[in-house]
């Protein structure tokens, strides 16, 4: 595995423009239209101040007995919370899917024969999600999915897969990959839990962990970020995947081979984790 | 600009505000620290628009600005283990901008190649990733950046030329 800090061997110069022409083609990052707009007024007002640092521009400076409302106010929900979990979840408190990242741009999502628009059909969508049917990214959007508080799961371009279907009390959760690439986080909610994602050639089972499943045109990867998960081949024996490692299965290939998750992979799953642990934390003021 | 006047004020920020983020945001890693240091930088370019020199790129100054911002912010912070993470959406909400082409393929194998450069940049150590961000997002030349990184123009070529090579691994490596 590569360490970014150590040096590596010089690029010849041809390569170093290549290099530098592919980044000057990234599109840049669209900051959240409301920081921009409110910068913008301050700015041009005069009423621009320095933030308060660590806490993200979204938020407005907090006076003394505002604070001391935020921290009555989160006595009470960690209050509610505690109740709550004293009682059984019902039909109706069992979390529901929630579609994520879809942003404004429409994406096609095949169900059987029909196909869905996103987001016009989210609700649709989100219904589809909670029954357990398998679905199909048909376009180049990336959909983060969250099943509130028990688990995000990112879908990629061209993915087929069942997610599990929301159940109230069950503590098992089982789920397909048919094709293409998922990853998945669990999340605050899911401890006591098991889950497992079947895909050609194996069958990953979780008890809380970040990780990837990605089901090749003839291969089939897993790759543990954190935690640790149980592969079970569909010939052969079990064996824990710890994090940090990648299984990897050829279709046809009398063994698996184990080997470290690359570099790349684990940014993608760190960022997928940051953003599905961003999505559980309580909203602060803002 | 240097009375303050609105108008000039709103000019100078449509025409970085959306540059600046960006760079800022790719040096910064999460949305949160981008959106403070770059109110931090418009602060600070309010509070100093005297000090622009009308013969210069405004934009040039504002990207200094970012710069010393975001120093002061990692002096101050104990954030560096979070600092290379981003949210995926947003790698997706920004590589969708140049997605738009008719071929599908094209725009899919475009945005999956985005993606793995966003994720090896955010990877990079800060000491390689700041002459990259400012060389090839802020356009500076490697006098400029020399002066920005307060270090000599061959010095400041080599870091960039070091930062490429590693990016160049990180890319390379994560190829089947």
């Amino acid at each position: 595995m590569t360490d970014p800090t150590r040096e590596p061997p010089a690029l010849p110069e041809w390569r170093e423009k290549e290099l530098a022409n592919e980044l000057h083609e990234l599109p840049g990052t669209p900051a959240d239209p409301e920081f921009r707009e409110r910068l913008r007024r301050n700015f041009v007002s005069g009423a621009v101040g320095a933030p308060r640092h660590g806490q993200g521009g979204h938020r407005r400076p907090t006076t003394g007995w505002l604070r001391g409302l935020g921290l009555a106010a989160a006595a009470v929900a960690l209050l509610a919370i505690g109740l709550s979990l004293l009682r059984p979840r019902t039909e109706a408190e069992a979390p529901r899917w929630s579609t994520h990242a879809s942003g404004a741009q429409a994406s096609r999502i095949r169900i059987g024969d029909r196909v869905l628009t996103l987001p016009a059909d989210t609700r649709e969508f989100a219904a589809a999600l909670d029954a357990g049917i398998a679905f199909t990214i048909e376009d180049t959007l990336t959909l983060d999915l969250v099943l509130g508080r028990l688990m995000s799961v990112q879908v990629t371009p061209g993915t087929s897969v069942r997610l599990p279907a929301r159940s109230p009390g069950t503590q098992s959760l089982a789920g397909d990959l048919l094709a293409g690439e998922i990853r998945v986080s669990t999340g605050p909610d899911f401890a006591g839990r098991t889950l497992s994602f079947h895909a050609t050639g194996a069958e990953v089972l979780v008890r809380g962990t970040t990780f990837a499943v990605i089901r090749g045109a003839d291969s089939t990867c897993v790759c543990v970020y954190e935690g640790r998960v149980d592969i079970h081949p569909d010939s052969g024996a079990a064996a824990p995947l710890d994090a940090g490692l990648r299984w990897i299965h050829a279709d046809g290939a009398p063994e698996a081979r184990t080997e470290p998750i690359t570099p790349m992979e684990a940014m993608k799953l760190q960022m997928f984790r940051d953003a599905a642990i961003e999505r559980t934390r309580p909203a602060g003021p803002r | 600009m240097r009375s303050r006047h609105p108008e000039a004020l709103g000019l100078l920020f449509d025409r970085y505000f959306d540059s600046l983020y960006s760079f800022v945001r790719r040096l910064v890693g999460r949305r949160e620290l981008a959106e403070d240091v770059t109110q931090d930088v418009f602060y600070r370019a309010y509070r100093s628009i005297e000090s622009i020199d009308p013969t210069r790129d405004p934009g040039a100054w504002l990207v200094t600005i970012a710069v010393n911002a975001c120093r002061d912010h990692w002096r101050r912070s104990d954030t560096r283990a979070g600092r290379h993470s981003r949210p995926l959406e947003e790698f997706e909400a920004a590589s969708r901008l140049a997605s738009d082409g008719p071929d599908p393929e094209e725009s899919l194998r475009l945005r999956r190649r985005h993606e793995e450069l966003e994720a090896a940049l955010a990877a990079l150590p800060e000491s390689l990733r700041l002459p990259i961000l400012l060389r090839d997002f802020a356009g500076f030349d490697h006098a400029d950046i020399a002066g920005i990184l307060e270090t000599t123009p061959d010095a400041a070529r080599k870091r960039y030329s070091r930062g490429l090579a590693a990016l160049a691994a990180l890319l390379t490596e994560d190829r089947p």
